[in-house]
């Protein structure tokens, strides 16, 4: 996949990444910055997209996994940052009706349950599209789903 | 927690999204047209998508060829560093590290080249992201960082206004090869001195090393040309150092 492709990928494609960023971020401008990560770490390692005629399976997961390390990233520098805070990025930063569905899983659930509550509750996916954009069998999700409920339930009902 | 409210019969997102890509296979494509024939919700998502993708399309953000931001990566910060005086600076300790956000798009930037200069200013216990034009005043301490697509020898030099060169990055011999990323931290800051005025600094950032002293040197020579070496970029930044105002 060479430069060209990539642009061409992100001009037909980089309205989903967009779109989904934007849903888990609850957030435009994080949802941007996500969408330029992801296709620029694409344009760096064009190898990550080994199945050509799939990006859109690719590109849900690179989402995904976009938006939790810009979390990520922005909880380590916060901490970091301890006495001397950064104002936010934009004036006045979400918008009080935005809200961020990947914050609240990260309340919710084990971190590696995220990605797959994540298809499961926000992306509506079946089991077969997300065993598809995680890379693993239908049974396996299967396995996943059940954890994430008792993990869910847990949470709503403690001991 | 978020309830499913997609009836089991209708299409995902995702298949939509691989509908429009072109994506699906023939017996997919082909149970998903016939659903879509049917299903008006699904017609009507379908179309919503459709209108999106055509809008990004004609109207998204272009994707810019620059450093990603990533990986960032905290450099450990050089233990005892105090006391390293330079003609202009001062190396010293800094406990706070970039914020998050948007790279300002100052004016004098080499855009494109997969390789750039940041930085950031504490003033007075507070931390700031640096843009180009920045005011600052003796004592601000500076704590550059760099965002490179590829493996760079990097140096941070400045002329001050009273046109001395100044080698602010590494603290001393060679440049040192530094790994890509995204606003990475060097492990140094720099406090600035009383030499108030326009001050400029260059972030060199080469693809084999580099003598740093000899581009300093060169500097000193020419103050006003900014240094041109085979193999390297260079990321050019004007401060303006300003007396403190009375109290």
């Amino acid at each position: 996949v060479d430069a060209a492709a990539i642009e061409r990928l992100y001009r037909s494609h980089g309205h989903l990444v967009l779109r989904r960023a934007r849903r888990l971020l609850g957030n435009d401008e994080d949802a941007r910055e996500v969408l330029h990560d992801v296709f620029t770490s694409l344009l760096d390692r064009p190898a990550q997209l080994r199945d050509e005629s799939a990006p859109t399976t690719w590109l849900y997961a690179a989402t995904t996994h976009g938006c939790l390390n810009w979390l990520r990233n922005r909880k380590t520098r916060a901490r970091l940052l301890g006495d001397a805070p950064a104002p936010p990025a934009s004036g006045g930063g979400p918008s009080p009706e935005s809200t961020s569905i990947l914050r609240d899983l990260l309340a919710r659930v084990p971190e590696d349950l995220v990605p797959i509550a994540v298809y499961y509750y926000a992306d509506e996916m079946t089991h077969a599209e997300i065993a598809a954009v995680v890379g693993c069998s239908r049974r396996h999700v299967g396995d996943l789903i059940e954890r994430l409920h008792a993990a869910l339930r847990a949470v709503e009902s403690p001991p | 927690m978020i309830p499913r409210s997609r009836p089991e019969s209708c299409l995902s997102d995702f298949a939509l999204d691989r509908l429009l890509g072109g994506e699906l296979g023939a017996d997919e494509e082909s149970l998903a047209r016939e659903h879509l024939g049917t299903c008006e919700r699904c017609e009507r998502r379908r179309s919503t998508l459709l209108a999106e993708r055509d809008a990004f399309a004609r109207e998204g953000p272009a994707l810019e060829a620059r450093a990603h931001r990533v990986v960032r990566r905290l450099r450990p910060w050089i233990a005892g560093g105090i006391g390293l005086l330079a003609a202009a600076a001062a190396m010293v300790l800094w406990r706070g590290v970039p914020k998050e956000g948007v790279p300002k798009e100052p004016g004098l930037r080499s855009k494109g080249s997969g390789w750039r200069l940041g930085f950031y200013v504490s003033h007075a216990g507070a931390v700031r992201e640096g843009a180009a034009g920045e005011r600052v005043e003796p004592g601000d301490a500076l704590r550059f960082t760099y965002s490179a697509t590829e493996a760079r020898y990097v140096a941070v030099l400045s002329v001050d206004g009273a046109k001395r060169a100044s080698t602010y990055y590494p603290a001393s011999g060679a440049a040192t090869r530094e790994e890509p990323g995204a606003e990475v931290a060097l492990p140094l800051s720099t406090v600035l001195d009383d030499t108030l005025g326009e001050e400029t600094i260059y972030g060199v950032g080469c693809l084999q090393p580099f003598d740093v002293e000899a581009v300093r040197r060169s500097l000193e020579r020419a103050p006003d040309r900014a240094p041109s070496l085979p193999g390297c970029n260079v990321d050019t930044l004007v401060l303006r150092k300003e007396g403190r105002l009375p109290p």
